[in-house]
């Protein structure tokens, strides 16, 4: 158990009886912060709860007392918070001896350490320049966690003629994150794409085709130590045809690697798709049918990828496993388009788990 | 060439071919350590259910033991951040009230919470008293039980940077001996519902369910589920869920069969602006109605008696209300959260222009 020097602010004892002279501290119990008045009389155990001492955080307006654990430690009573203390608060501890003899009052200042700025927005998913008027997500990735619970605040989209977007995009309390807290999923309201719905039919998609926007990402947002980002940042979209296209790996092109080399597998698209889902949908598997170990990057607008290998290709017939939920920009899969007419069922009846094989082959000599 | 292969590549698959559910009973020394705090529920015996969405993790928490009144029908509580925030040693800017749940069997309404960001953030429950005096549960000391949700698909073992993939938790409520569980995807535009027998137990597996969504007689998909309930349509256990792009559907409780596809039936559109965001049922004059908060307008109240004669919603309905009727309760505005308290009673949580919560009692209009 240590004092901790720090911070203490305030009044000395209101009052105390002669010979006890009772004082009020701040110390580090197990790596948490404990509130203690020493100089109690050592066998009294009368002085042991909340009745005597509580610990509040310091406002001006009445605040109830915090919430934690009372223990005598000889001449000691110590409070422990059953939560962590909030850097840049002040607490005031008060202690009154149940017979009136003694009482104290101190309020403590927890530092809050200095956090400068260091997250940036790293990228922006689809990075292509023009997107589909039905385009289903946006993604924003961050260099570092970013807070969460305010998110939809610090973005907008505003049309090139000035006006905001009202509404674009689906704001859910749950904000969609990955499990990092790097990676922000914006959906645009799927009422306002999937055709013939009534917000579709009253206001309309939130990107019309031909007109330009701006995604506009204030610097005010925290990131989740509480820094600001370091800059805000803007980025122009274009805005194409809807597309209500399925992807078609049947037109998609393969070069294959040669064996005993590292060198990626490059697979060429028949247009750009879900990043994310490129990541997770697909995979290669060796000629035995196992899954290789590799690091996928995409380029082109995400309508290339790359796959290198962690360790050297091996010779023989591999293949391309492609999972049929593999969306594009607008939400189409493979499966089926994205709000696909009710009597075309598509792969409807095919199981969830369905993937789809592209053989390609790998073998030492340069064609 | 290609072709299609459902069985193959078995070794990869099963990874997310498996709807299983593992559950696990209470044990002393096990402490319920949650990685996120998500909705609440209750199940019948004071069983608290709170979802771990990060860990894809529902644990029942039996609260019998702090059975006391509970919140009463006059009680209100303004600021509830900063009364949370007094009682944690905290500051109001770090609350966020994620859900409520009312528990039937003596009316406290408990708060699911999460306090700050990233490694300082901590997630906690509380209950509340007949006249408001809020108590913060010590999570580690409650005896649970849990179960975990099967993985997400992960298809394509063996491969790096593919663990970015978060199955949100909408809602969840338990119907008719299980707990049901509505997921959003971060990634892939999905709708599943899972639903685990509940008391958990090891030996049952949960089922996954996709739910598509139909408009119209035009045009599907599989959209995600926002908030839904149990409810009795002629004598059928169903489910009526909200979809975050505002129609209101009936999914009847006995197509929820692992592996199974469902098509919820159209009973009525809501309009643009109008996200749900909680829902519950009750009955008043001999009829039933449903409330429902969204985010932009008052809460609405809709006719659900008329939920036994409505047909599936078929034709484009120009303007005004599709399927079953609705109002708006304009004097209720701001609802982010409700739940039953008793029969003629709902408890409100309600969020001010500034972002400050208030806890209310109201009575069911």
């Amino acid at each position: 158990m240590t004092a901790l020097g720090c911070a203490g602010n305030g009044a000395a004892p209101i009052s105390s009886t002669a010979g006890i002279t009772p004082s009020l501290d701040l110390i580090e119990q197990e790596g948490k912060i404990a509130f203690v008045v020493d100089g109690l009389v050592a066998n009294s155990q009368e002085e042991q709860g909340a009745s005597q001492f509580t610990v509040r955080v310091d406002r001006e307006s009445d605040t109830s007392a915090m919430v934690g654990k009372y223990h005598r430690e000889g001449s000691r009573l110590v409070f422990s918070p059953r939560f962590r203390l909030t850097p840049g608060l002040r607490y005031r501890a008060i202690y009154q001896s149940s017979d009136g003899s003694a009482a104290i009052e101190r309020s403590f200042s927890i530092p809050r350490p200095e956090r400068p700025s260091s997250t940036g927005l790293s990228q922006v998913y689809p990075s292509r320049n023009e997107l589909p008027e039905n385009l289903l997500r946006i993604y924003l990735e961050f260099s570092a966690a970013m807070s969460q619970g305010n998110s939809y605040e610090h973005i907008r989209l505003v049309h090139s003629g000035g006006e905001t977007v009202e509404l674009p995009f689906l704001e859910l309390p749950e904000e969609l994150w990955d499990r990092d807290g790097r990676r922000l999923t914006l959906l645009f309201d799927p009422g306002r794409i999937k055709r013939g719905l009534k917000p579709q039919r009253e206001v309309g998609s939130p990107l019309i085709a031909g007109e330009r926007y701006r995604l506009i990402i204030d610097s005010d947002w925290k990131d989740a130590a509480g820094a600001r980002l370091l800059a805000g940042h803007e980025r122009e979209i274009r805005v194409g045809p809807a597309d209500r296209k399925q992807p078609d790996p049947d037109q998609w092109q393969l070069t294959s690697p040669l064996a005993r080399t590292r060198e990626p597998l490059t697979v060429e698209f028949d247009e750009s798709l879900d990043h994310a889902l490129v990541k997770r949908m697909i995979w290669v598997a060796d000629p035995l049918g196992m899954p290789i170990e590799c690091e996928i990057s995409l380029g082109e607008a995400e309508s290339r990828a790359h796959f290198t290998p962690t360790t050297a290709w091996q010779g023989g017939t591999h293949h391309l496993r492609i999972d049929i939920d593999l969306e594009d920009l607008a939400g189409n899969s493979i499966r089926w388009v994205f709000d696909r007419k009710m009597d075309d069922h598509g792969k409807t009846e095919a199981a969830r788990d369905e993937t789809i094989s592209l053989p390609f082959s790998i073998s030492a000599i340069q064609r | 060439m290609r072709y299609i292969s459902v069985t193959a590549f078995s070794l990869c698959l099963s990874v997310f071919t498996n709807s299983a559910v593992t559950a696990q009973a209470s044990a002393s020394s096990l402490r319920a350590e949650l990685s996120s705090i998500g909705p609440i529920a209750f199940a019948p015996g004071h069983q608290l259910l709170v979802s771990d969405p990060k860990a894809a993790t529902i644990y029942a928490f039996d609260v019998a033991e702090f059975s006391t009144k509970g919140f009463g029908k006059e009680a209100s509580i303004e600021d509830l951040d900063g009364k949370i925030a007094d009682l944690i040693g905290g500051s109001r800017d770090e609350i966020n009230i994620v859900d409520l749940a009312v528990n039937p069997e003596d009316q406290q309404v408990y708060l699911s919470v999460q306090r700050g960001q990233g490694d300082e953030q901590e997630l906690l429950l509380f209950r509340v008293q007949a006249k408001g005096e809020i108590e913060a549960l010590f999570i580690e000391e409650l005896e649970f039980t849990s179960a975990t949700l099967p993985n997400p698909p992960q298809p394509g073992e063996g491969r790096r940077d593919r663990n970015r993939h978060m199955e949100s938790i909408t809602d969840m409520a338990f119907i008719d001996g299980q707990v049901v569980i509505a997921g959003l995807s971060n990634e892939e535009f999905s709708s599943k519902l899972r639903a685990v027998p509940f008391p958990f137990d090891q030996a049952k597996n949960g089922a996954s369910i996709e739910i598509f969504h139909g408009n119209h007689g035009k045009f599907e998909t599989n959209s995600p589920v926002r908030t839904f309930i149990p409810y009795e349509l002629k004598g059928e256990p169903v489910i009526l869920a909200a979809y975050t792009c505002t129609p209101l559907v009936v999914i009847p409780v006995s197509e929820l069969k692992d592996g199974e596809k469902v098509r919820g039936k159209t009973v009525a559109e809501l309009g643009n602006r109008n996200r749900p965001l909680d829902m519950i049922s009750y009955e008043k004059g001999g009829e039933s109605f449903l409330l429902m908060a969204n985010n932009s307008r008052g809460v609405m109240k809709i006719n659900a008696s008329e939920l036994e004669t409505q047909e599936a919603i078929t034709t484009e309905i120009p303007e005004g209300t599709a399927g079953v009727s609705y109002e708006t309760i304009q004097d209720l505005q701001g609802v982010t959260h409700l739940d039953k308290l008793d029969e003629q009673h709902a408890v409100v949580l309600i969020r001010s222009e500034s972002g400050e919560h208030s806890l209310r009692t109201v009575k069911l209009p």
